[in-house]
């Protein structure tokens, strides 16, 4: 006990010497590495440093880890709950509403007092994106590639309507993320570049510029977005809100990217193939790596709070046994 | 002597050389041990690797059938048909060039067609028999295959070394600028646009967009024991990680048969044959040479065509930066792949060149010099300047191109120089007679030679063709054999209201390929009926071509007099000639035969000659018509009537009594009277119905939809698959299938025991 007293001491002794105002810099580390029964992580989403929800699985069943500012312990599925491709949240009645998206069209719904619901759509495609506007405003795409065509679902706060999208110049197979600014904002991201606005009314085609996946798609403080994917190389798409027009660049140096999250001053937070976390300047195309401990596993999903802490989740899910699931964090 | 008075300055940059300091690295090397003859394993492979090495040369040259998976859509049936010249391993002539289709959009990003973009010739177990493309393509690229040798040294290259070249803005202002494709993040190497960074990524798409076979990616532990370095990451050099994070994914399809449909194993072992496979070695310098490469130099080529690349064991004689180039819009295909636009290309390695033409990405340059000469865009000032060298200087720089490795193994077609003749009894030998007749070997032997060699696109190829030779179709197992399936011709046309068959306009062959600036012929929307026709060998014809007419003639019974079921037609064309050859008895003899099939399948017009009525006299390419000279055409058919029948096996025990028994011998007659004695072809030449009653088919002439000319059986071990259509690969198949006619016959076959099968098919293939 006293050498550990002596080793604590001479710890903060050695931190004052070097950093008198700050602590040393945090580092991106391995937060939570997971095996095949448990399989790899597909998305995260927290409201604090001390609640942030990552989910996925494995082929057979679905997994959900939460992490209370320390460690990621694990947390309960609905039973039978499968494969979960991506989790959403609202805050409401000072706590998380989630909404969860998984294989065979299957949804959950988690209320601030942590009771489940159950739902599925006739559609037994794969959901890849969930995201709420309200308690009573919901959207969910998917559709498996190849497979009989794209998903698209909306919930009314009651039950789920699944919505026929509107003929597209390309034939493509899923949808997969959708994010909104509001209720009348909502855009949809997807197969081979597709890109679907939601206003309020209708459903239309925008034009990206690109026919690369669109993986996924996060806000952009002055209205705009940042859409990533990509396969063998990764592709930033912009919207850009006043022009309503968008811009997408391949960025050969860069392998297909996953995840994508906007800070307050619009940086974007993006994970990917590889294991690539990196950021994209605001408003503009220019990155920078910032780590790839998960090398050679990929990231799917990013996310990011204002306190500074950012999270990617990923894993190996693509291929047979041994799976494996990864999360790395920056908690500064 | 003046003192010397140095500055402070100079001192500081003086005194490593007065006091010594560590010694700079020094300039790299060539590599060493790198070298060998094209097709060939580098020198310096392990035992280990050199068994792998074999056992992948098997894979590559293995002719999948559709129990291993084969399709369903399919451009070839093995990985050497497309890589074969001038050995496996390497590039290959146009008959085996393909096509890459995708869409333009408004945006102007461009989306690959279905099954990857590309456009495959051939559907089998049901799906469409001759895949087509949707109305919304509207961009179609030409391609010819891309040789192998040396990629597991390009593979190894250090990214920053092809970097380095890069001059993406064109900072210096010399007009070439050259930037990387880059794939996931890594910079590409493989492919006319670079476009892909592993060798196994380039092993896998093609094998399952070309031949329809699926493969898992490779395990980490079997990419560790590559030849090129695949799995151990090594951060520095980034090396390791090339190889492992392409392939990611398993590729399924949706033929009958499991997934993964190509082993494990067998992919590793396909994957170590193309990684070691040598590079060519380039010549000693000559004073013509050594000439050629100072014009190389000064008029620009080595801008792009960079001399060597470092990598690992030292620099590398590519001649290529591996960027990629804007070519201008002469070269333009309108595929984006990666960051490669529509007008840019990847400098193709200029190591053995020499003997990998046709040139350029869709093939259609004949020579180095129309190559050079078709460059644009950031090569037009070379190409210019280029033009501009006098006579002997631009011969020189061809020469030194020609230097680079392989020429002792240039050939004209696929028959490796020098090619010996078959002894007698062999494969693919003349006749005893010809054999024995100096001159008339020497005319025979240059038949072959014709009847190889690719015929260059301004000697008349196409505009519409199935193969640039005639060998192309009839190397199987030899020159003037058969071929796999992925060479069938097809015929097609409509059936209909009435089930009468109706000829398109232009005739029932609907071409594969067409010379680069065309684009294949595609069926309408009218057309409902697809049939593939098998290669048939041409060894032995000249025997056939003996056989009187009344012999054949008093086989007939078309009214089935004696009624055995069998009744047999004679094809007797307007002119009152009989039919003997092609699977509708359609042509009369080898001559006719030469003229029709120069014609349809090579795209040569021929000149009019008293007595002939087969062949093409016009066509509307470039070259003024007739095409080919009646030299040619007389060499070739003599060729093919000097080439001896297949050798039979040893005699099967009781073998022809059974065969004879079921009533095989009703149609497939064992002999018949030949000008020089007996003739066992086992064909008596004639027209039966033997497709199943309610199919349709092709009318050829007189032959009806379900007509088929009785196919000789001699050497039929060594040609399958079997039926018109190739439908059968096995003997056992081949004789389920008939039906009409040979109802009765199949029905007693199907009756046998397994020994009595066993007996039947071992028979056969002793013919």
């Amino acid at each position: 006990m006293a050498d550990r007293r002596v080793f604590a001491a001479l710890l903060v002794f050695s931190s004052s010497l070097a950093c008198e105002d700050e602590g040393p810099p945090a580092r991106w580390q391995i937060g939570l590495a997971v095996e095949e029964a448990e399989g790899a992580f597909l998305s995260v989403w927290g409201r604090d440093r001390g609640e942030v929800y990552a989910v996925g699985g494995n082929p057979a069943r679905g997994a959900m880890r939460r992490f209370d500012g320390g460690a990621w312990a694990e947390e309960a599925l609905p039973d039978g709950m499968p494969l979960v491709n991506w989790v959403a949240g609202l805050e409401i009645d000072g706590g998380a509403l989630l909404w969860l998206a998984g294989n065979e069209g299957q949804l959950a719904r988690r209320g601030p007092t942590g009771e489940w619901a159950r739902m599925a759509l006739t559609s037994t495609s794969a959901l890849w994106g969930v995201w709420a506007a309200a308690e009573d405003d919901a959207w969910a795409v998917g559709g498996d590639i190849p497979g009989d065509g794209p998903v698209l679902a909306r919930w009314d706060g009651a039950s789920w309507t699944e919505l026929e999208l509107p003929a597209a110049d390309r034939d493509f197979d899923a949808l997969f993320k959708v994010w909104g600014h509001a209720r009348d904002r909502v855009w949809a991201v997807g197969h081979r570049g597709v890109v679907f606005h939601f206003d309020g009314a209708a459903w239309t085609q925008q034009l990206a510029g690109t026919t690369s996946d669109l993986i996924s798609l996060w806000g952009t403080p002055d209205g705009g977005l940042v859409a990533v994917g990509g396969r063998s190389n990764g592709v930033i798409s912009r919207y850009d809100a006043t022009t309503a027009t968008w811009e997408s660049r391949t960025i050969g140096e860069l392998p297909g990217l996953n995840g994508v999250w906007v800070d307050d001053a619009g940086e974007a937070f993006v994970v990917g193939m590889d294991g690539v976390v990196l950021t994209i300047e605001p408003g503009g195309f220019t990155w920078r790596e910032l780590d790839r401990s998960a090398r050679p596993d990929t990231l799917h999903g990013a996310f990011g709070l204002p306190d500074g802490a950012r999270f990617g989740v990923g894993g190996d899910l693509l291929f047979n046994p041994p799976w494996t699931g990864v999360i790395v964090q920056l908690l500064p | 002597m003046p003192s010397i008075r140095l500055a402070p300055s100079t001192l500081v940059l003086a005194s490593p050389l007065l006091w010594g300091c560590p010694s700079p690295e020094p300039p790299p090397a060539l590599a060493e041990g790198i070298y060998g003859p094209l097709g060939e394993i580098r020198p310096d492979a392990t035992p280990e690797q050199r068994d792998t090495f074999t056992r992948g040369r098997e894979v590559a040259t293995r002719r999948f059938v559709a129990e291993d998976g084969l399709g369903p859509l399919i451009n070839v049936s093995f990985c050497a048909a497309c890589h074969e010249r001038p050995v496996i391993g390497g590039s290959s002539p146009r008959y085996r060039d393909f096509f890459l289709v995708g869409t333009t959009l408004g945006d102007g990003s461009f989306l690959p067609g279905a099954h990857s973009g590309v456009l495959t010739t051939y559907g089998l177990g049901g799906a469409e028999v001759r895949p087509t493309y949707g109305d919304d393509i509207n961009t179609i690229a030409h391609r010819n295959a891309i040789p192998f040798f040396g990629v597991g040294l390009i593979a190894e290259l250090f990214e920053a070394s092809i970097l380095a070249n890069a001059d993406p803005d064109d900072r210096d202002g010399d007009g070439i600028s050259g930037r990387p494709n880059y794939d996931r993040g890594f910079v590409g190497r493989f492919g006319r646009k670079a476009q892909t960074v592993s060798i196994e990524g380039f092993i896998r798409g093609p094998l399952n967009n070309h031949v329809g076979i699926t493969s898992d990616p490779l395990t980490n532990a079997q990419k560790a024991a590559l030849p090129v370095p695949s799995a151990a990451p090594e951060p520095a050099a980034r090396a390791g990680f090339r190889q492992v994070s392409a392939p990611d994914e398993p590729l399924k399809d949706d033929d009958a048969v499991p997934d993964p449909e190509l082993s494990s194993q067998d992919l590793f072992d396909l994957v170590s044959f193309a990684m070691l496979l040598a590079a060519p070695e380039p010549e000693p310098p000559t004073e013509q040479t050594a000439a050629g490469r100072a014009s190389f130099a000064a008029v620009g080529c080595a801008e792009c065509h960079a001399p060597t690349l470092e990598g690992p064991r030292g620099l590398i004689p590519l001649y290529s930066d591996l960027l990629l180039h804007d070519m201008g819009p002469e070269l333009a295909d309108g595929l984006v792949q990666g960051l490669a636009g529509a007008g840019e290309f990847r400098t193709q390695p200029l190591w053995g060149i020499a003997a990998v033409g046709p040139y350029l990405h869709d093939g259609r340059a004949d020579t180095l010099d129309a190559a050079i000469r078709w460059h644009g865009g950031e090569a037009e000032a070379s190409r210019d300047a280029y033009v501009a060298l006098a006579d002997g200087e631009r011969e020189a720089l061809l020469e030194f191109l020609r230097s680079l490795g392989g020429r002792a193994q240039i050939t004209d077609g696929l028959l490796p120089p020098d090619s010996p003749v078959p002894a007698v009894g062999e494969f693919g030998s003349p006749r005893p007679e010809v054999a024995g007749d100096p001159a008339a070997l020497a005319q025979w032997q240059e038949g072959r030679r014709l009847f190889d060699r690719n015929v260059p696109i301004d000697a008349g190829l196409g505009p519409l063709f199935n193969g640039d030779s005639c060998r192309a179709c009839h190397f199987d197992p030899v020159i003037g054999g058969s071929s796999p399936i992925d060479l069938d011709v097809m015929r097609y046309g409509t059936i209909d209201a009435m089930g009468e068959f109706v000829a398109p306009p232009g005739g029932t062959i609907l071409h594969k390929m067409a010379i680069p600036g065309r684009l294949r012929p595609e069926q309408t929307s009218a057309n409902n009926e697809f049939e593939p026709r098998q290669t048939p060998s041409v060894l032995g014809l000249g025997l056939l071509e003996g056989i009187a007419d009344d012999d054949i003639l008093a086989l007939q019974d078309p009214d089935d007099l004696d009624g055995d079921g069998i009744r047999g037609v004679a094809h007797v064309l307007p002119d009152g000639r009989l039919g003997r050859f092609g699977w509708k008895a359609q042509v009369p003899n080898l001559r006719e035969f030469t003229r029709d099939a120069l014609g349809a399948e090579v795209g040569l017009t021929a000149p009019v000659e008293t007595g002939f009525t087969f062949g093409a006299l016009k066509d509307d390419d470039d070259v003024p018509d007739p095409e080919l000279d009646v030299a040619t055409i007389d060499a070739i058919a003599a060729f093919m009537r000097g080439l001896a029948p297949p050798p039979a096996g040893a005699e099967v025990p009781g073998g022809r009594e059974l065969f004879e028994s079921l009533g095989c011998d009703g149609c497939h007659v064992p002999e018949l009277p030949g000008a020089d004695g007996p003739v066992a072809a086992y064909s008596d030449l004639l027209l039966h119905v033997v497709a199943p009653a309610g199919t349709f088919g092709i009318v050829d002439g007189a032959a009806g939809q379900l007509m088929f000319r009785t196919p000789p059986l001699w050497g039929i071990a060594a040609t399958a698959p079997y039926m018109h259509d190739g439908r059968a690969d096995t003997l056992d198949a081949a004789i389920v299938a008939h039906a009409g006619e040979a109802d009765a016959v199949r029905a007693v076959y199907e009756g046998l025991t397994a020994a009595e099968q066993g007996l039947l098919l071992a028979f056969l293939e002793s013919l």
